[in-house]
């Protein structure tokens, strides 16, 4: 039995979602049509407009703010290029610890004459407001995260979101890792964008939600025909969309509290290994189902694909582009070291994971890492 | 025989590739891997170790080192 802790990276749908789905697949097979649309349309165009109710609801938002798209980095792409294509020029900013997705999508702006920059953070991986607030001059948006990826800091949105407005920019915010986990209150947050997806809560793969709040304008990434408002023409994903809805529908926040004890006794554990340190903050301040560690003198690709060959799976930091390692942007943004970075490895919990799960990873871990050091080139030391 | 040619990758794509050999293998045949970088002959050896396969032989001539293992599970 495989033990999986790699839910940041994607979850196991949940059986009820899938339950869902089928019936979208095998029977409801039609596509949202116009206003005298078929039965089969019909019935598509009702599972859409249920699913987009019932996600509107969950973060305090209505119907018309909310549009589906394929993924996570396709509602980054959306929001960032939309909002600068709209406005036509100015500076666009964002964290130094996004996904590649925002920073690569900023970058390409950079290339298209728009002015960029990126926020630098502190230790913990939390946004640097100095920085931030002394770098807003012509800037039209700020693309942050509400809870990081990687390290699982948990932004203090609503102070950012206070000093981006007071600057006339707009924010956007990649709430992806955190929704399901974090209740989200689009208003209260008072964000301009946000982003959401299905298939870290238990959800279908290749559907995610951009919430546009009302008023804000943004170009198409796409031309084509008025569905999703124009938005986002193409064909609609109907069995991922009731998917998604029904993922929402069984989001319970018990299961956080139940995955922040796990995830700290995990913490706990890990940091009784020599040599090891944790990434991101303690807490309350912290993703619920987020453990990151950095691991000396040995690497953490060599750990995952150790574990992963006694049954354990979870992520490492690094990206590997045509077998050449690059060390984790967000490690070193928060100072770590090139070592640190190599080094670090994500667990990430879900609503299904156990204690004896956590006792086990442990156990799994330690020794593969007692026995990596063995072997290590630095001999167990720097 | 699944040969694997490493030389002059370093860690941990060495390993990696035998990983990805071991689970495309079936139970009895024979994998050879050949590199060059000095730690991924240990975490190779001990990764057939720690998951019960045979390791058949282990030698290195002028900085090549060979790995032979058999799948037993």
């Amino acid at each position: 039995m495989v033990i999986y802790l790699d839910n940041a990276n994607t979850t196991k749908p949940d059986p009820e979602v899938v339950k869902v789905m089928l019936e979208y697949f095998e029977k409801k097979y039609g596509t949202p049509g116009g206003e005298f649309g078929h039965i089969f349309d019909e019935e598509s165009r009702e599972a859409v407009e249920e699913a987009r109710e019932i996600i509107a609801r969950e973060i305090n938002a209505s119907p018309e703010e909310i549009i589906f798209v394929s993924d996570e980095t396709e509602a980054d792409n959306l929001a960032i290029k939309g909002i600068a294509w709209a406005k036509g020029k100015g500076k666009v900013l964002a964290s130094k610890i996004e996904r590649k997705a925002i920073l690569n999508t900023v970058k390409r702006l950079g290339e298209w004459g728009f002015e960029t920059y990126e926020v630098s953070v502190d230790g913990e991986g939390f946004i640097n407001l100095e920085d931030l607030q002394s770098n807003l001059k012509d800037a039209i948006l700020f693309a942050t995260h509400l809870g990081n990826f990687e390290i699982g800091t948990i932004q203090d949105i609503k102070a950012i979101s206070e000093i981006v407005h007071d600057k006339g920019a707009l924010l956007y915010l990649d709430a992806n890792h955190a929704f399901g986990k974090v209740k989200i209150d689009v208003k209260k947050l008072d964000v301009d964008l946000m982003s959401i997806t299905a298939h870290l809560i238990h959800g279908p793969k290749g559907i995610a939600a951009l919430y546009i709040r009302d008023g804000v304008k943004l170009k198409p990434l796409l031309d084509g025909d008025v569905r999703e408002r124009g938005i986002r023409p193409g064909m609609i994903n109907v069995p991922a969309i009731a998917g998604f809805g029904k993922a929402v529908e069984l989001i319970n926040y018990d299961d956080a509290k139940r995955m922040a004890k796990l995830r700290d006794r995990l913490i706990d554990l890990l940091l009784g290994i020599p040599d090891t340190k944790l990434n991101g903050p303690r807490g309350e301040k912290r993703l619920p189902n987020n453990v990151n560690v950095s691991f000396a003198y040995v690497e953490g690709e060599s750990i995952l694909l150790h574990c992963d060959l006694r049954g354990l799976v979870f992520s490492t930091g690094s990206a590997c582009y045509s077998q050449e390692l690059l060390p984790s942007h967000v490690i070193r943004a928060i100072g770590g070291s090139f070592e640190d970075a190599h080094g670090s490895v994500r667990l990430s919990l879900s609503k299904w994971t156990t204690e004896d799960e956590i006792v086990k990873a442990y156990e799994i871990i330690k020794d593969v890492v007692e026995k990596l050091r063995e072997i290590s080139i630095y001999g167990g030391k720097r | 025989m699944i040969k694997i040619n490493v030389i002059g990758k370093e860690c941990p794509i060495p390993l990696n590739e035998f990983r990805k050999a071991l689970r495309k293998a079936k139970v009895g045949e024979i994998i050879e891997i050949v590199g060059t970088h000095e730690l991924s002959k240990g975490e190779i050896a001990l990764a057939a170790d720690e998951t019960g396969q045979e390791i058949l032989e282990i030698d290195e001539k002028n900085g090549v080192w060979r790995i032979v293992v058999k799948k037993v599970r």
